[in-house]
């Protein structure tokens, strides 16, 4: 039995390792990076995954020794008490298997997110099943100690290994904090922001307005003025030229809301009441999702966007029509759409 | 023991708790229901207090209703023996777009159905999923892939020939893409689409009384009135009221309205997005016709008569075919001169004849603040009572005011803002805003902040200023007696229209969104 649980909780680790081997395969990996600056963000993303992946792995592979180790005696006299909560493990456990074939649908179809929702399910199943018959709850472990006759061992601590893990951790936390700083500086830094370009943190290619439930851009007019009547304004479309440092200002009409854009590595919250300059390059052309990653209120789920990257003079071609179609003398919505 | 009981406890009703969730619980059945409590503004109850209380006749009303128009998991219109006889059926609204929509259409689909079509043309057609929106193409699909497994069935159990299947794969093949890049949503699709996006504002019956329809403001649309605010079309001239276009929704639905909590819904496709202005039309249709019929209603009467409901059901209906829309347009946008500004200035300020009166609404600086936008309304005897006291705080206020010394800023400014906070309460006590149709309060826009609901081309102003907002106190303007110093009188030209557009254009000065 103590093998059973010891290989239980072996799965784990290797479970863990595994979705993350598999995660390219089965496309749960990220998007595709399209930015400049994001293969910096996935190194440091990847530095970061690292140092948890062997710290998990280890902190797990040292828990199956404990299980081991600490049991000795203890899963008979446990198993006395607790096998009650086979009540438990097994309905839950036909409850998981019983949507097996849907949860295999919603992996196909990519669903992942709902596919997950119904893994609490299993473990708790999986647990009811290991306390039931490990009897590893505290009741267990005090009628082992009481079949064994044992005392327990008072011990105040190990002064080498605290300093070392404390050690450690710190030398980590330093690591990360010194090699995040230039993807910071790049991407954050006003003084950083691209400068030589067309457009500047003073002059913005456009400003973003995040409103309950959706995002408006609005280009200046000709003279490259925002306040004029002459500005462009389009709802859900961001449309950008590839290989462009594209500087624009983010702002809020009401509460905060965070402009999120996968492919490009960047997100940032707006916040009502402040304008707030960001920029990126985009690499390649294509549309991609601009989604609101701050709960804004009950409309947060459907407040979507597009990011059009198009090349430069597409780009300028659809300004140019756009400008002229503010004009536009009324004939055309004869055959909208 | 009392000491392992706890846990045990609190574990069993977690598991108890777990399951229960995981039951799959099915939502009720979404039905129609009839509108009785609506009241659209204070001359027309929709229904009289009779009808109210009749509870038979009330579910005569709603079977009718639902005769005509089907239920929410199964819209049809019906067809009354004419349109039979002529072949026609507006269950199909495909055929009513033009070439050019329906060339935007194929096209889109291609893109949103890209995987699936690659599948099909594969011929990997178990890889197919049907999106959870579209019921009645998931219906079609699995009959189409029921058949083939019968096929693929009958091959295995040497029934059928290896040539049929292959030759009903090519078929299929070429069906299903034409399935999918001339997909265009049933009303049922539509239904679907509606239900997840637009329901929780809308209503079920479109009523704008949706569960989330309360928080907002302005409230979302009703469509049973059949009024819709925002238009192309020149209805004020037309005599009659005029319906939208199906680009007049399309525009709606894909820039959604700036200012509200419409959000624009261009990440659904064309095709999704023409069945969701069908099933609103549908919607529109179902409520007028109720408000008709409950017109109708005859206490003596045994039910409605079929006739008066088909009657009622072809009139309503054809008002939102069979027309010949005049969409506002012009030869070109004119150009921003001084002088034009200056007759719109003119024109916005002053009072009719002289002007338009847009002040009168929109206040003198265009800020939304106009007197004409409220009327008196009547006082209960307690704020009778503190109307009365209020008058007696504000007379001792206002000498407060007079006596305070300039140079004491903080007294002085304690005094004016006393004062003003006591006449704010004045006016609130005695005054309210005018509701349109819709029974809502009107809230003139603000126009210094260049947020324009229905579009900031000059041409949407064009069109709100020259025919107005339906349903709103803001009337057609073109066409407005006008008499200048001199006593000549003339009708609000083209160009004076032009001249309050690029006039308002210039108030937008605070453009912060904010």
């Amino acid at each position: 039995m103590r093998i059973l649980t010891f290989l239980l909780f072996l799965l784990v680790p290797i479970l863990g390792v595994w979705t993350f081997v598999a995660a390219d395969q089965y496309g749960w990996w990220f998007p595709e990076n399209v930015s400049t600056y994001g293969d910096s963000i996935d190194g440091l993303f990847n530095l970061i995954l690292w140092m948890v992946g062997i710290t998990f792995v280890g902190t797990e592979v040292l828990l199956c020794w404990c299980v081991i180790r600490y049991t000795r005696g203890m899963s008979i006299a446990g198993q006395r008490q607790n096998r009650w909560l086979w009540l438990a493990a097994l309905p839950l456990g036909y409850l998981f298997f019983a949507q097996w074939g849907r949860m295999n649908e919603l992996l196909a179809d990519g669903e992942y997110i709902r596919f997950m929702m119904y893994m609490p399910i299993g473990l708790l199943a999986l647990t009811c099943a290991i306390l039931a018959e490990t009897g590893a709850t505290d009741e267990g472990a005090a009628l082992a100690r009481e079949a064994q006759e044992g005392k327990s061992i008072y011990t105040h601590g190990n002064h080498t290994l605290e300093l070392w893990w404390t050690a450690i951790p710190a030398g980590l936390l330093l690591i990360i904090a010194f090699s995040q700083m230039g993807a910071w500086k790049e991407v954050k830094f006003d003084d950083q922001f691209p400068s030589d370009g067309a457009y500047t943190i003073e002059t913005p290619m456009a400003q973003v307005y995040a409103s309950q439930f959706d995002w408006r851009v609005r280009y200046p007019d000709a003279q490259g003025d925002f306040e004029g009547a002459d500005v462009l304004e389009t709802p859900f479309e961001f449309r950008v030229p590839v290989d462009t440092d594209v500087v624009f200002h983010l702002k809020s009409r009401d509460v905060l809301h965070s402009f999120f854009v996968p492919n490009f590595r960047l997100k940032q919250d707006a916040v009502p009441g402040m304008t707030i300059p960001m920029w990126f390059n985009s690499r390649e052309t294509g549309e991609f999702d601009l989604i609101c990653a701050e709960l804004c209120g009950w409309g947060h789920y459907k407040m979507a966007g597009r990011i059009v990257v198009m090349e430069k003079d597409d780009y300028e071609a659809w300004l140019a029509n756009a400008r002229e179609e503010l004009y536009s003398n009324g004939l055309d919505d004869l055959e909208v759409n | 023991m009392p000491s392992t009981l706890r846990p045990r406890t609190l574990l069993l009703l977690g598991c108890a708790l777990l399951g229960a969730a995981c039951m799959r619980r099915e939502s009720p059945e979404l039905e129609f229901t009839l509108n009785a409590n609506l009241v659209s503004n204070e001359d027309s109850k929709l229904y009289s207090e009779a009808l109210a209380a009749d509870a038979g006749m009330q579910a005569n009303l709603l079977g009718s209703l639902e005769m005509l128009f089907g239920t929410p998991s199964a819209p049809r219109y019906m067809l009354p023996e004419d349109w039979v006889d002529q072949e026609y059926d507006p269950n199909d609204s495909s055929y009513e777009l033009s070439e050019a929509q329906w060339e935007a259409v194929v096209a889109d689909n291609e893109d949103r159905f890209a995987k699936e079509l690659e599948a099909v043309a594969r011929g990997n057609f178990d890889a197919v999923r049907i999106p959870a929106n579209a019921p009645d193409l998931a219906d079609v699909w699995a009959s189409w892939m029921a058949d083939l497994e019968d096929l693929r069935a009958g091959v295995a159990a040497g029934e059928s020939e290896e040539s049929e299947l292959t030759e009903f794969e090519e078929l299929f093949k070429e069906e299903a893409s034409y399935l999918f890049s001339e997909y265009y949503p049933s009303l049922r699709d539509a239904g679907e689409i509606y239900r997840r996006e637009c329901y929780h504002c809308h209503g079920i019956n479109g009523g704008g009384n949706g569960s989330t329809a309360d928080f907002l403001n302005p409230r979302p649309r009703d469509y049973r009135l059949g009024r819709f605010k925002y238009t192309a079309l020149n209805w004020s001239q037309s005599g009659s009221k005029a319906t939208p276009r199906r680009e007049d929704l399309l525009t709606i639905l894909e820039n959604g309205i700036y200012g509200t909590a419409m959000p624009s819904f261009k990440r659904f496709s064309k095709a999704e997005l023409h069945g969701m202005a069908d099933y609103v039309r549908l919607l529109a249709v179902r409520g007028e016709t109720e408000i008709l019929l409950a017109d109708s209603y005859d206490p003596d009467a045994f039910g409605f008569p079929l006739e008066t409901v088909v009657e009622t059901y072809d009139f309503v209906w054809n008002k939102w075919i069979g027309r010949d829309p005049e969409v506002i347009s012009v030869d070109e946008v004119p150009p921003v001169t001084e002088a034009m500004l200056a007759r719109g200035r003119e024109l916005f300020v002053f009072d009719a004849p002289r002007g338009a009166k847009c002040a009168s609404c929109h206040g003198v600086d265009g800020r939304g603040d106009g007197g004409s936008a409220f009327e008196p309304r009547t006082l209960t005897p307690e704020e009778q009572a503190e109307l009365e006291t209020l008058e007696g705080t504000i007379a001792d206020l206002e000498a407060a005011f007079e006596k305070a010394d300039p140079d004491d800023h903080h007294g002085y400014k304690a005094a004016a803002f006393a004062l003003e906070r006591a006449q704010n309460r004045r006016f609130e006590l005695t005054q309210k805003r005018i509701i349109d149709d819709w029974g809502n309060e009107i809230s003139p826009r603000d126009l210094t902040r260049g947020l324009y609901r229905f579009g900031r081309r000059p041409i949407d102003l064009f069109r709100r200023i020259h025919t107005g907002i339906q349903g709103t106190p803001m009337p057609a303007h073109y066409g407005m007696e006008l008499e200048d110093e001199d006593g000549n009188r003339q009708p609000l030209s083209e160009e004076d229209v032009w001249a309050l557009v690029h006039y308002v254009r210039s108030l937008a000065t605070n453009q912060h969104g904010g």
